[in-house]
């Protein structure tokens, strides 16, 4: 479902990714862990064109990233980044920004899609009419991952979904995620610092280092400490 | 711990005028505490940053303060002058706050404001002196170039080297209270055991009474001789840190619960359920 081919990212002199290989399988939820600097936040951006010097192969849902125009992208994959007051639009309200991908595409019957993706990440349909400064972080969250859901993609890029939210908080938009992965056949490809939330949401996940891939491993492999990286090993005796 | 102990507050509340009336935002906290490492754990808007800025006299202007006692070593801060006030900032109680790159002066370089904070510590003491002092201090911190730290500008030291100085600014002072709120919240993880180390290692060597303020219970835990429990703006119960799984309280007991941990079972995370009268009993 995503491909990713030897893609380095420079950022003028500074190479962010060097060289990084992953595929996540349809359905599957993968994990990117590593420290800030690692890349691993570059690989999704790139992945959704927010970047632009870089090398390589990208391929969503057999869509090449370089290639296809975003209108069209927009459709197989979407992203939801760490901080929901940064990335709502705070003189919107939760209506006009769930509705707003929709309306870029001039898709027909927006008002009731916007209901429908209320009801499928629990806010009732009172929280059209509200703003973002209205809304608990948790429930920005929601908002920021309705307006994801908007196009129907098959793929969501989460960026650090949880870090800014409280830990009870954390626990809810975790379980959110899993529901809907289950619920639509999603792809999810996560990148957290945190160990723990990577193990607990991702089938397989890379450790990234220093923009480069240290290794890959499954969840079974990690809890059974089967890694070969003292890098891993650092990390999971953070966690 | 001395008999006196070093910080003691009781019932202390702070609200904020809204249009609809005021709203309190911290409601009747009392704790005491002497030369010892308490952690102060609770989420957004559980009132634990505001009872850390009370204390330091440091509340926005807007704010409006009640407290039966509020004492520092023995002194009434609540009958103190504003200028009596800013001299124990200066000399006695010292704040790190969770990321350097906003607590840190961007325009001067990491040796003026360490020598800055020694001298308005202390005007007796030489600039040569002062100097010198710092350099030991960043030593102190596990800075390993001191020299070359001391020459730099805040943007260019990491995170973790900048949380070093910050410490390393407010340790300087031998100041008998320190305050770390979320020290380590923006350090990444591997960073944050070290950054916790010096920090304690510097509280310890100096007698200071630190008080940690976190949402990392497990970072608490590790870190704290006592922990105290705070939720919409009370203090829920105080446990010693190594007990935490013992704890009574159903908040704490959920916060524990749903964090998610390397080893943890598959599925959905227990979610914690917020019960009106843990906002009354």
């Amino acid at each position: 479902m995503i491909d990713v081919r030897n893609v380095t990212v420079r950022f003028g002199d500074a190479v962010a990714v060097a060289d990084v290989s992953l595929h996540v399988r349809p359905g599957e939820s993968f994990g990117l862990v590593g420290e800030s600097g690692s890349g691993k936040s570059t690989i999704l951006r790139t992945a959704v064109g927010l970047t632009s010097d870089w090398s390589g192969e990208i391929t969503i849902d057999g869509y090449d990233a370089k290639s296809t125009p975003t209108r069209e992208l927009a459709q197989r994959v979407q992203m939801v980044f760490q901080d929901p007051y940064a990335s709502l639009h705070p003189r919107f309200t939760v209506g006009r920004a769930i509705a707003e991908p929709m309306r870029i595409q001039k898709m027909a019957g927006i008002e009731e899609r916007v209901d429908e993706l209320l009801r499928l990440i629990g806010l009732d349909a009172s929280f059209r009419s509200r703003y973002p400064h209205e809304l608990s972080g948790g429930q920005r969250q929601r908002v920021a991952i309705a307006r994801a859901l908007a196009l129907q993609p098959k793929v969501l890029l989460l960026d650090e979904p949880t870090s800014a939210l409280d830990v009870s908080v954390q626990a809810e938009i975790l379980n959110l995620l899993e529901d809907l992965r289950a619920e639509l056949d999603l792809t999810f490809l996560i990148v957290s610092h945190n160990l723990a939330v990577i193990s607990h949401m991702c089938d397989r996940l890379m450790v990234m280092q220093d923009s480069r891939a240290v290794e890959v491993l499954t969840r079974e492999q990690l809890r059974a400490r089967e890694f070969s990286s003292p890098y891993t090993r650092k990390l999971l005796e953070a966690a | 711990m001395s008999a006196a102990p070093l910080v003691s507050i009781e019932n202390l509340r702070i609200a904020f005028e809204r249009d609809a009336g005021p709203v309190e935002a911290v409601r009747g906290v009392s704790f005491e505490f002497g030369r010892e490492r308490l952690g102060i754990v609770g989420e957004s808007g559980s009132g634990k940053s505001l009872t850390a800025r009370a204390l330091m006299g440091v509340l926005p202007g807007h704010a409006r303060l009640s407290v039966d006692r509020m004492e520092f070593d023995g002194i009434d801060l609540t009958r103190v002058s504003t200028r009596t006030r800013r001299k124990l900032r200066g000399e006695r109680m010292g704040m790190i706050l969770q990321d350097p790159k906003f607590s840190l002066n961007p325009v001067l370089r990491v040796g003026t404001q360490i020598v800055e904070s020694i001298r308005i510590g202390d005007p007796r003491v030489s600039r040569r002196a002062a100097r010198l002092k710092a350099l030991e201090t960043l030593e102190a911190v596990q800075i390993r170039n001191p020299e070359r730290v001391f020459k730099q500008y805040p943007h260019e030291v990491s995170g973790g080297m900048g949380q070093r100085v910050m410490i390393a600014m407010m340790v300087v002072r031998q100041p008998a209270l320190l305050i770390a709120d979320e020290p380590t919240s923006a350090l990444d993880v591997t960073v944050q055991d070290q950054v916790m180390s010096i920090l304690d290692e510097a509280v310890g060597e100096r007698g200071m009474g630190l008080m940690l303020i976190s949402h990392d219970l497990r970072l608490v835990s590790r870190f704290c001789d006592r922990v105290i429990i705070m939720y919409a703006g009370r203090v829920l119960e105080t446990l010693p840190a190594g007990k935490l799984a013992e704890a009574q309280h159903p908040y704490t007991r959920g916060l524990i619960a749903c964090m998610p941990s390397v080893d943890g079972p598959p599925g959905r995370l227990p979610v914690l359920r917020r019960d009106p009268e843990w906002l009354t009993s």
